[in-house]
């Protein structure tokens, strides 16, 4: 990534679509490569956590209906699934008061 | 700003961040989850029970609170637009209670007394691992609390038959029995006895409710027998403390061979330890599957009381284990009576 001094113009910008993306962060124009592969390689900890994410998102066909609705309402109004929201209540927790 | 055609472009690198984030936690030995697969829960007749089925075994715990839960969304900035699509959930002013099984287990039960008519309750579970508390949580739940009770008295022909000999198996094996007649003033008095004085006693008392009362399609879901109590003697055996619902067997009106045919009817339809009845008061012994399954919503219920030392064919040690109990003929709020709670229709 990399922070320029202005953004080029519509033309360079869709010249460069699919190698390079410009954009403005925070009021700072910026580029990057992107879409960028990186490859096989992931970090340990991002590694860690295909595990439980994985069997998050199989486990989602062995709920019951009645376990399923409840996620579905919670996800109402959103831009997730009834899902995306137990996969996160799997792995993250839903609440904002801590457990013992 | 202003797009234009640049003339050069200035450069600074800032490294990748996803070698760094610091959002990436490693995982731990500690990080264990649990996810809940099924809920089910059924009327009582002053609550519920609930019974929660997960995918591995672990120890729940029932967060319950009558404030609905609050949701909040969280707009989240990225790439130039917020997204609405962030969610946090508040659960306040709540209650823990723990599943009714011991250690880390695949079913875990929660049993809900007390639970006010009308009033709503929302739900959500929370477990631990061995001891390690999970990282997972679960949606919350809404259950509304409403049932019907319905009351009917035991009919007139309630009775006692006894058994007596000085050899037990004669005693307890007997094809008759002897219609017990003591009274109490004008009133039968009804008993549920194993004793050893100077020759066995065995009684079993018979009660006939007439439960086609009940209106068609109620799904009976919990319920209670409940007997006055006139005395009582605990001397025999503490380790045979029960007082046992079993299913009756008796003609109407009630005649000396029920006693024997009684015998093979020992399924367990509701107990009550002979420590926790109270004399001069109602005493509720609550049914269990069995008990409620021999409710006949077309016709006569029966059931027969007998002690515990009788339905296990234990000669009892020198003493007694026995109630006795008010008959229908005493009234008043002294009648023995069944208590079936359903679901409105």
């Amino acid at each position: 990534m990399a922070k320029i001094k202005t953004l080029p113009g519509r033309a360079i910008i869709s010249g460069f679509k699919g190698k390079l993306d410009f954009y403005v962060y925070m009021g700072q124009p910026c580029v990057r490569r992107w879409p960028q592969s990186p490859g096989k390689a992931r970090a340990p900890a991002v590694m860690a956590w295909w595990a439980p994410f994985s069997y998050a998102s199989k486990e989602w066909n062995n709920l019951s209906l009645v376990v399923r609705r409840a996620y579905e309402e919670l996800a109402t109004g959103t831009g997730l699934t009834g899902r995306d929201v137990f996969t996160r209540a799997y792995i993250t927790g839903l609440y904002r008061n801590p457990v013992p | 700003m202003s797009l234009r055609e640049p003339t050069s472009l200035a450069f600074i690198v800032i490294p990748s961040l996803r070698l760094f984030n610091p959002l990436i936690m490693p995982l731990a030995p500690t990080d264990v989850f649990f996810s809940l697969r099924t809920l089910t829960w059924r009327h009582l007749c002053n609550g519920y029970e609930i019974t929660a089925i997960t995918d591995v075994p672990c120890h729940l715990t029932m967060r319950w609170t009558t404030v609905i839960p609050q949701r909040h969304h969280v707009p989240r900035y990225q790439r130039g637009i917020y997204l609405n699509s962030e969610i946090y959930l508040c659960f306040v002013a709540y209650h823990d209670n723990e599943q009714e099984e011991a250690g880390d287990t695949l079913e875990h039960t929660f049993i809900k007394r007390n639970w006010p008519i009308c009033e709503t309750r929302y739900f959500t579970f929370w477990g631990t691992i061995a001891g390690i508390p999970c990282r997972s949580e679960t949606a919350y739940f809404t259950l509304h609390f409403d049932i019907v009770h319905l009351t009917i008295y035991a009919q007139a022909n309630n009775r006692s038959i006894r058994g007596n000999s000085v050899d037990w198996a004669t005693c307890h094996d007997a094809p008759l029995g002897f219609m017990n007649e003591w009274h109490e003033g004008p009133f039968h008095i009804l008993l549920t006895d194993a004793t050893l004085t100077a020759s066995y006693w065995v009684y079993r008392s018979y009660l006939t409710f007439n439960t086609s009362v009940l209106p068609a399609g109620a799904a009976v879901s919990d319920g209670f027998l409940e007997v006055y109590l006139f005395s009582k003697l605990f001397t025999s055996s503490v380790i045979h403390p029960n007082i046992t619902i079993t299913q009756g067997v008796q003609h109407n009106p009630v005649i000396p061979a029920d006693y024997g045919d009684q015998l093979p009817f020992t399924e367990d339809g509701g107990s009550i330890s002979l420590g926790d009845m109270v004399v001069d008061q109602y005493n509720a012994i609550q049914l269990t599957a069995h008990g409620r399954s021999l409710i006949n919503p077309a016709g006569t219920t029966r059931f027969c009381l007998r002690q515990q030392l009788d339905i296990e064919d234990v000669p009892p040690p020198l003493g007694s284990n026995q109630i006795i109990y008010h008959s229908i003929q005493k009234g008043g709020q002294f009648m023995p009576r069944l208590t079936l709670c359903y679901p409105p229709l």
